[in-house]
């Protein structure tokens, strides 16, 4: 009796003892896929690619690779009270190595880079062989853009140093590796290789969410600008031009923060993803505090007609003050004392996504609250990264440079003549007052650039101009612009390496960071 | 014990005493109470010496001669050997043998066990006994005071038949010689006595606290003290019947050498934090592991439910908990059943408020003051204009200070209108300004709190079956205005001896609670900036709006209108969101424990044991859409729930087998357990009916929701062998092996393992010699222990499905996986001495070292790989120290007793190991390297103020050209130096303790000690902003600021928008941490039984008890344990100073 009692015991130890240890320590995230869940179906891989562009969106292109290239250039001002003092730096040229920009950019860069990489180096057996090489396509075109941009934010331009320090580059997907420096000139090429593979299988001609055809043709046109080489970009321009029509001035009015009809490609923000002040139209919308966000230089407003459209895109102390719960007490400002009055912000044209009015046009001349009718929330925009404006612009520039007068001055004239109001029939946004130009050479370069910096003002393309020019520059002075004259061989023109990625990576050392930063 | 069971072991066969000694041994094993008398040598009977000489006596008055004569007793059965046979005996200093062989022939089998004779009639050796009942009498004593005990439980052991004892401590009770008696009363230990005769039976109970001493709860099991060989403390419930907190750990403040105990945030219901032998490990976790009735981390039960903590602290104490003992273990044992039912009742009532601090906040007249000055300056040395500064500071000075002024001229009318200019060109008030504006933000939020709580509890107990059931009621108010905690605690713990083999009980809890707060467990949300804001706010800003003439403005209703425009916390006012803000959490958890305990053999105990562990709760916020933090979104409103299931089981064989001097004890066991935890949380916004329409379908549109489940398991197998020879010598060894699936399948399982021995030198014949040591021990002990700690899931590489793009579905990359990582191992090393002396003076001093290696930390990838960081086991921190506790009994008798004691202890934390010389920053305050301590702290180093300038100074190391570095002063902040200023850990803690009893008065009281630790005083850089804050508030210690007429000062100029970051991270705010508190008052007076019984009362004791009472330190932050660790920031709720008022009744 009792010794049944003890075998019954045992037994129950040895039954316990026996049960599957292995199986029962075995759990999985309900909220996360396992890496080998990720290819398992069509949706997932939707999904992952999703991500590269969910990757991209905030804060590395709805944020700094627009506003870097207008912080480091010359029509944009912001101050001491800016809401990241990083920025500050930048624009005073006292960079260090510890930037927390250059730290997120390069780490958002690389983090969509990964994503794309994720997916270039799976076999993708869920999709059909048409799917499956334009999901690659998409993704070459993604990494493409991506080095495009960061090469011009952390190496010297590609036209003559080539064979400087460019980027990692990074084209599998190993996590935790090390990866050395290359040239440029390796950067550029891989840019071209994944540009031509897109272009080869992406499936979609122009739809602005998503990579397409016409855009992938607008990043080539950017790419030969940068070898210099026009009559290339001149032909990709083109064909962009020839895909997207320009929208209408009254279409302008509107803005540029609901993917305009020109669209070439939009990065998108919705309430689920973005955070307050972490988007790009937060910089000329604020929300809190209009002092702490971007503005533009006197000389620079100055730059645009009585009749231009663009001009009521500006809002002045007029403006602010009639939206103290948008953009604060302007009287308490300390800009109020530096003489405000002077310095415009570009609300109108980064109005924010859900902004509602009444009349457009009254609206934008008057600035009155009453033709609000909803006043939309704060920071939500979507950025337009490419639109028709500037490849008509690039293919002017092209023409021009080329010796093809004619059509830079055409080309130009869509631009000028959308702009300017008809003084005689101002309710008629189909008549203008534009001259076409007949300047040659130089000169209509000249005009051409200007009415590009004009045009895509705080749009974040005036760097790129710049630095592929090779053109030092003067900012107008200001209160809060402490480095006025830049050469554009300057070392804080282009970001350090982040100071974590040099410490913690073995193919790096100092040697590898950028000339200035230590 | 060891007697009886030799008895046993001697072929004694008379089936009803062996039953009887069977169910003994069997309830002492199980009690683990350990009544067993340690028996003398078994010479006795070889050296007694009997004298007889009588004539014509009946057998028995002879046995009885003899039981009188010298220290034997007899058993026996009347109705089976004839004792009223009349004998002739003569015998001279002969032993029992002999007189035994003149009393009886070879019928009678005579067994002696040392003093114990049992007689017995061969061939009826099987037979029952008859009843021969007699009425038995006696008294019961208190071993402790000598006063008799009314109300003792006095049982028939193995029957129903009992009684209890009378006013006088007097019971009668019919029973049988060779009956056992079991007397047992709550608080004391139960004695049992066997009868042998009519004697009057006279008992002294000693009460339960001593016997704790004694055995000892500790892993899976217990242990005696005086043979233990790892390192244990244990906490009496009286210790925690002086602490008014809710939490247990509370009780440990001081108490334990070894362990720091702080409360680092007093929010109400929060758990202080505790840290025993320093930080082990670089995950944020340092908590011990809480194990109540042998399930880890089941509910702990409140105070008055705990019958005594232990506190496991080295590698052969804890490691039989292997995983998670690596931050030591406190095993809390809950009360249970005992004697006749006993109601007990307890109410005590608290009242509890902000200590007394250094911080001294400035009113208006100070501040404003300086506002005025910061704008002079600011003019005169930022935009050199002295002529215009007076004009330039009396032009901005209300903008400045926050739009209001304070300061108006009274009216004839008796009216007031706000004053243009109230100070003078030199910075002076004006004599005719009248000061209309003083807020104290911190007495605003800040208040004294109450405290009830109810205990009532009912027990019941024989050796049969146990009942305890109590039920709890604890209702705080936090000192932070709306802040409360409130806890219904339920708890049943039966236990049924089936039969001899199987004993079967559980333990239940049941609970519900609610609240609101900062730091609770369950709530998490945003309220916590109530204190630090209250610490901000100036004093010109006001909790209600002013109109005019200062008055407070009225609404249609007539309420007080709320002051919403604080430039300080933009729409807020942490008042007002205290007020209106509805904002709280509740939970309720189901805990049962069943448990069987199977006695197979003589020496094999099975314990088979199981819990589950139910737990959910909810949270809710909602904030306004007019004002405060609500009105970016129009309203906002938060619902959260959550859930989690534990399930535990349990099954462990124990052997144990005594021979000669020899004894054995064998455990071998199977443990599993499983967690799941799922919340599930959304909030919605734009509330338009929001003043009775909440819930998240009322706001139009969502604003955020998600949800997911955690689930992690462990799987262990145990083992255990101890040893010990002759009392002195003993051994122990564990081995365990655990999975968790936490870690990847390559390095899922860890080995821990302990070897420990104890040698009590005091059982030694050279030292026995020795009068003045009672006791005199060595033990030491190593072994390993390991850790888990970490998120869950951190070896599997993970793709996130919470991202969307334009409202798809996005799949991002959010964690790099590391198929092999393992176990966090602690390999631990003690060396320690335990001694009494005189009968007065005992103490226990240790020496430990604690090396943690195969740190589970986050080791740093290029992010350019996609990935930036992942968990490996790397590095390695060791701890060393030592710990002594003395205590001291100066006087001890019957009327007046004191105990005093300290402790003391020392711990050096280093960091010995990082990969490839890697420092890590946390939070960019702690600096984590080879050589440094886990908490080491680092930052720019305050060199003064330029007397010339009034410029803050930071200390620079500048490299000369002949590579030579020299300390220079520099006075901007971003190019100064960071210096490493070390562990700021105390190099010394502890307490002394005071116990004193003086007839019916208890009186206890601590001061606690800490020196030689530093903290970054976060309160003193807010407080001290020089002006970069305008806004925000100011210590007195700030109107010394630089001027040209004081070159000298302690901070620099104070200059309005002051960019010079003095106020930044420095060591200006580093300061020491040296401090003793009066932690603990408590002073008891317990009714005399006479008065009591007239009440039907059985025990009262009433007791006012004082907490925090008195803080001797130099440390300028709002509490020196607010810098427990090191850092002392500025949103915590600081200790509280608390009385508490109560009463204790038994019936």
């Amino acid at each position: 009796m009792k010794n049944n009692k003890l075998y019954l015991v045992l037994f129950i130890i040895m039954l316990s003892f026996s049960s599957c240890d292995e199986e029962f320590l075995e759990h999985n995230p309900t909220d996360k896929l396992a890496e080998e869940e990720l290819f398992e179906s069509k949706l997932s891989i939707q999904g992952a690619l999703n991500g590269i562009y969910s990757q991209m969106n905030v804060p590395m292109y709805q944020m700094h690779v627009p506003f870097l290239n207008e912080v480091r250039a010359d029509d944009i001002l912001i101050t001491q009270d800016s809401w990241w003092p990083e920025y500050v730096e930048i624009y005073d040229h006292k960079t260090q190595s510890i930037n927390d920009i250059a730290r997120i950019v390069w780490f958002n860069g690389y983090a969509t880079i990964d994503a794309a990489n994720i997916l270039i180096n799976n076999p993708l057996l869920p999709l059909t062989d048409i799917d499956r090489k334009d999901v690659y396509a998409q993704a070459h075109a993604v990494r493409a853009m991506v080095y495009l941009d960061m090469v011009g934010i952390f190496a010297k331009p590609v036209f003559d140093n080539a064979s400087s320090p460019g980027l990692l580059l990074i084209t599998e997907s190993e996590h935790g590796k090390h990866n050395p420096r290359v040239s440029v000139d390796l950067v550029y090429k891989q840019i071209k290789k994944d540009l031509d593979f897109a272009l080869a299988n992406i499936q979609d001609e122009s739809d602005p969410k998503r990579m397409n055809k016409t855009f992938i043709n607008g990043l080539l046109a950017r790419y030969y600008l940068n070898y210099r080489d026009y009559e290339k970009a001149y032909i990709h321009a083109s064909k962009v031009v020839d895909a997207v029509a320009l929208m209408s001035r009254e279409n302008l009015r509107y803005g540029l923060t609901n993917e305009p009809s020109e669209a070439v490609f939009t990065v998108y923000t919705t309430p689920q993803d973005y955070n307050k002040w972490r988007t790009f139209a937060s910089i000329w919308n604020g929300g809190d505090n209009a002092k702490q966000g971007g503005r533009v230089y006197p000389e620079v407003f100055a730059r645009f007609a009585e009749n231009d459209v663009r001009r009521t895109f500006f809002w002045d102390f007029d403006n602010w003050s009639q939206w103290p719960d948008w953009f604060g007490d302007p009287i308490s400002s300390s800009l109020y004392d530096g003489g405000w009055t002077n310095y415009h912000f570009m609300y109108g044209k980064f109005p924010r996504k859900d902004f509602e009015c009444t009349d457009i046009k009254a609206y934008l001349e008057t600035g009155n609250s009453k033709y609000v009718k909803n006043k939309g929330t704060v920071s939500l925009g979507n950025y337009t990264y490419m639109r028709a404006s500037e490849m008509v612009l690039v293919k002017a520039e092209c023409a021009a440079r080329n010796g093809d007068f004619t059509t830079a001055q055409d080309e130009l004239f869509k631009i000028q003549s959308r702009a300017l109001i008809d003084t005689n029939n101002p309710d008629d946004d189909n008549q203008t007052s534009a001259v076409k130009s007949t300047k040659t050479g130089a000169d209509l370069i000249a005009e051409i650039m200007m009415e590009k910096r004009k045009e895509l003002l705080g749009e974040g393309h005036r760097m790129r101009d710049l630095l592929r020019l090779g053109e030092d520059f003067t900012r107008p002075a200001s209160a809060w612009t402490q480095v006025k004259n830049v050469s554009i061989n300057s070392n804080y023109v282009i970001l350090p390496i982040a100071d974590t990625e040099i410490n913690i990576n073995d193919e790096l050392d100092l040697t590898d960071q950028n000339p200035g930063y230590k | 014990m060891k007697k009886k069971l030799n008895l046993m072991g001697l072929g004694f066969n008379n089936a009803y005493i062996r039953k009887m000694l069977t169910v003994m041994r069997i309830t002492v094993l199980l009690c683990l109470l350990g009544v067993l008398q340690v028996a003398a040598a078994n010479t006795y009977s070889q050296e007694a010496r009997i004298s007889l000489d009588v004539r014509e006596k009946p057998v028995s008055d002879v046995l009885r001669d003899i039981e009188e004569q010298s220290e034997f007793f007899f058993l026996y059965n009347n109705k089976l050997i004839d004792v009223d046979r009349l004998v002739d005996v003569e015998v001279n200093n002969n032993t029992i043998t002999k007189v035994l062989d003149i009393l009886f022939d070879d019928s009678i089998d005579r067994k002696i066990d040392d003093k114990l004779i049992v007689l017995s009639s061969i061939g009826q050796k099987n037979q029952r006994k008859s009843q021969n009942q007699s009425v038995r009498k006696g008294i019961v004593l208190s071993a402790d005071n000598g006063l008799s005990l009314p109300g003792v439980s006095v049982v028939i052991k193995g029957t129903t038949i009992g009684t209890s004892t009378n006013i006088d401590g007097a019971f009668s009770i019919k029973a049988n010689a060779g009956d056992i008696l079991v007397f047992s009363f709550m608080g004391m230990v139960s004695q049992e006595f066997k009868i042998i005769d009519n004697r009057s039976i006279e008992i002294r109970l000693s009460s339960d606290a001593l016997q704790v001493d004694e055995v000892m709860v500790v892993a899976y099991g217990t242990a005696k003290k005086s043979t233990f060989t790892g390192s244990a403390e244990v906490i009496k419930n009286d210790i925690l019947e002086k602490t008014s907190s809710s939490s247990v750990v509370t009780s440990l403040v001081g108490r334990v050498a070894g362990v720091s105990v702080a409360n680092s945030n007093s929010a109400p219901g929060s758990f202080p934090a505790i840290r025993v032998r320093g930080y082990g490990s670089f995950s944020a976790n340092s908590n011990p592991l809480y194990v109540v009735d042998g399930v880890a981390n089941a509910p702990i039960p409140a105070n008055e439910d705990i019958k005594n903590l232990t506190i496991l602290k080295d590698a052969a104490a804890a490691s039989l908990y292997g995983s998670r003992a690596a931050n030591g273990v406190v095993i809390i044992t809950t009360k249970k059943g005992k004697g006749d039912i006993k109601f007990n009742f307890k109410y005590s009532h608290s009242l509890a408020w902000k200590s007394p601090d250094n911080l001294d906040l400035m009113g208006t007249d100070a501040y404003t003051k300086k506002a005025w000055e910061g704008l002079y300056n600011q003019e005169r040395y930022v935009n050199n204009n002295e002529v215009g500064a007076a004009q330039y500071a009396h032009d901005k000075f209300v903008e400045t200070i926050g739009g209001q002024n304070p300061y108006a001229i009274k009216n004839q009318d008796g009216t007031y209108t706000a004053m243009a200019q109230p100070f003078d060109d030199q910075g002076n008030l004006k004599d005719n300004a009248v000061k209309m504006i003083d807020t104290d933000w911190l007495d605003e939020v800040f208040r004294t709190a109450k405290t009830h709580n109810f205990h009532v509890s009912a027990s019941k107990g024989d050796e049969n079956s146990s009942l305890y059931t109590s039920l709890s009621y604890f209702d705080q108010e936090g000192i932070v205005l709306s802040s409360k905690y409130k806890k219904i605690n339920a708890v049943l713990n039966t236990e049924t001896k089936i039969n001899e083999f199987l004993t079967y009980g559980f333990n239940t809890n049941l609970y519900y609670k609610e609240g609101r707060s900062n730091y609770d467990e369950d709530d998490s949300n945003f309220s916590k900036a109530y204190i630090d804001y209250a610490y901000k706010y100036n004093p010109t800003m006001t909790i209600y709006e002013l109109d005019d003439n200062y008055n407070v403005k009225l609404d249609e209703n007539g309420n007080k209108m709320y002051n919403w425009n604080n430039a300080i916390s933009r729409n807020g006012n942490v008042f007002a969101e205290a007020k209106i803000n509805p904002d709280g959490y509740e939970s309720k958890g189901f805990y049962a424990s069943p448990y069987l305990k199977l006695s197979l053999l003589e020496n094999l105990v099975v314990d088979v044991k199981g819990s589950a562990n139910m737990k959910s709760g909810k949270s809710s916020y909602f904030l306004n859409p007019e004002n405060g933090p609500g009105k970016d979104k129009n309203g906002q409103a938060y619902k959260g729930s959550w859930d989690s299931k534990s399930y535990y089981g349990l099954i462990m064989a124990n052997y144990s087998k005594e021979f000669e001097n020899h004894s054995f004890s064998i455990k071998l066991g199977y443990e599993v357990e499983d967690y799941c935890y799922s919340e599930t949380n959304a909030a919605s916004k734009s509330f338009k009916l929001w003043e009775n329409q909440r819930e998240l379908q009322a706001g139009e549109e969502p604003d955020w929701v998600s949800s997911y489940v955690n689930e992690t398991s462990k799987i262990s197998y145990i083992s255990s062998l101890e040893y010990g020879y002759a009392d002195k010598y003993y051994l122990s060894g564990s081995f365990r092996r655990d999975g968790s699936s936490k870690f990847g399948p390559n390095n899922r399982w860890g080995s821990f393992w302990s070897l420990g021995a104890t040698w009590r030198l005091s059982e030694e014949q050279f030292i026995k010699d020795i009068e003045l040591i009672d006791n005199l021990k060595l033990r030491a002990s190593y072994g390993v222990n390991g850790n888990d700690q970490i998120d869950n899931y951190s070896h599997q590489g993970l793709y996130s499905t919470s991202n969307t793009y334009r409202d798809l579905m996005a799949i991002k990359h959010s964690r790099f996986g590391n198929s092999n990582l393992g176990w966090e191992s602690n390999k631990n090393l003690t060396i320690a001495s335990e001694f009494s002396l005189f009968n007065k003076f005992s103490g226990t001093i240790e020496y430990y070292s604690r090396i943690s290696s195969d740190l589970l930390l986050e080791k740093y990838y290029p992010v350019s790989s996609g990935a930036s960081k992942r968990y490996e086991n790397i590095g390695e921190v060791s701890n060393k120290g030592f710990e002594l506790s003395l205590n001291y009994s100066v006087v001890s008798n019957e009327k007046f007793s004191w105990t005093t004691g300290i402790t003391l202890s020392h711990n050096k934390n280093e960091i010995t190991k990082l990969v490839g010389g890697d420092e890590y920053w946390v939070d960019g305050q702690i600096l984590r390297k080879e050589g440094g301590a886990i908490m080491n702290l680092a930052m720019k180093e305050w060199a003064g103020v330029d007397p010339a300038t009034g410029a803050p100074l930071w200390s620079v190391d500048v490299e000369g050209v002949d590579g030579k570095v020299t300390k220079e002063t520099t006075s901007n902040w971003d190019s100064a130096t960071l210096y490493d200023k070390g562990d700021p850990a105390p190099k010394v803690y502890g307490a002394w303790n005071n116990d004193i009893k003086y007839k019916n008065f208890d009186f206890s009281f601590q001061f606690y000690y800490s020196f030689g630790g530093h903290a970054y005083n976060d309160m003193a850089g807010v407080t001290h902003s020089d002006g970069a804050q305008p806004l925000f508030n100011l210590v007195t210690d700030a109107s010394d600021s630089w001027s040209p007429d004081n070159q000298n000062a302690r901070n620099p100029r104070y200059t309005t928008y002051d960019g010079s970051k003095a106020w930044y991270r420095s060591s200006r705010f580093y300061e020491k941490l040296d401090y003793v508190k009066l932690k603990n008052v408590a002073i008891g007076y317990t009714f005399d039984k006479s008065f009591l019984s007239k009440l039907k009362l059985s025990n009262a004791r009433i007791f006012v008890m004082g907490e925090n009472l008195l803080t001797f330190t130099d440390f300028k932050g709002a509490d020196p344990e607010l810098g427990f660790n090191s850092i002392s920031g500025t949103s915590n709720i600081p200790p509280t100073t608390s009385i508490t008022f109560g009463i204790n009744a038994s019936f």
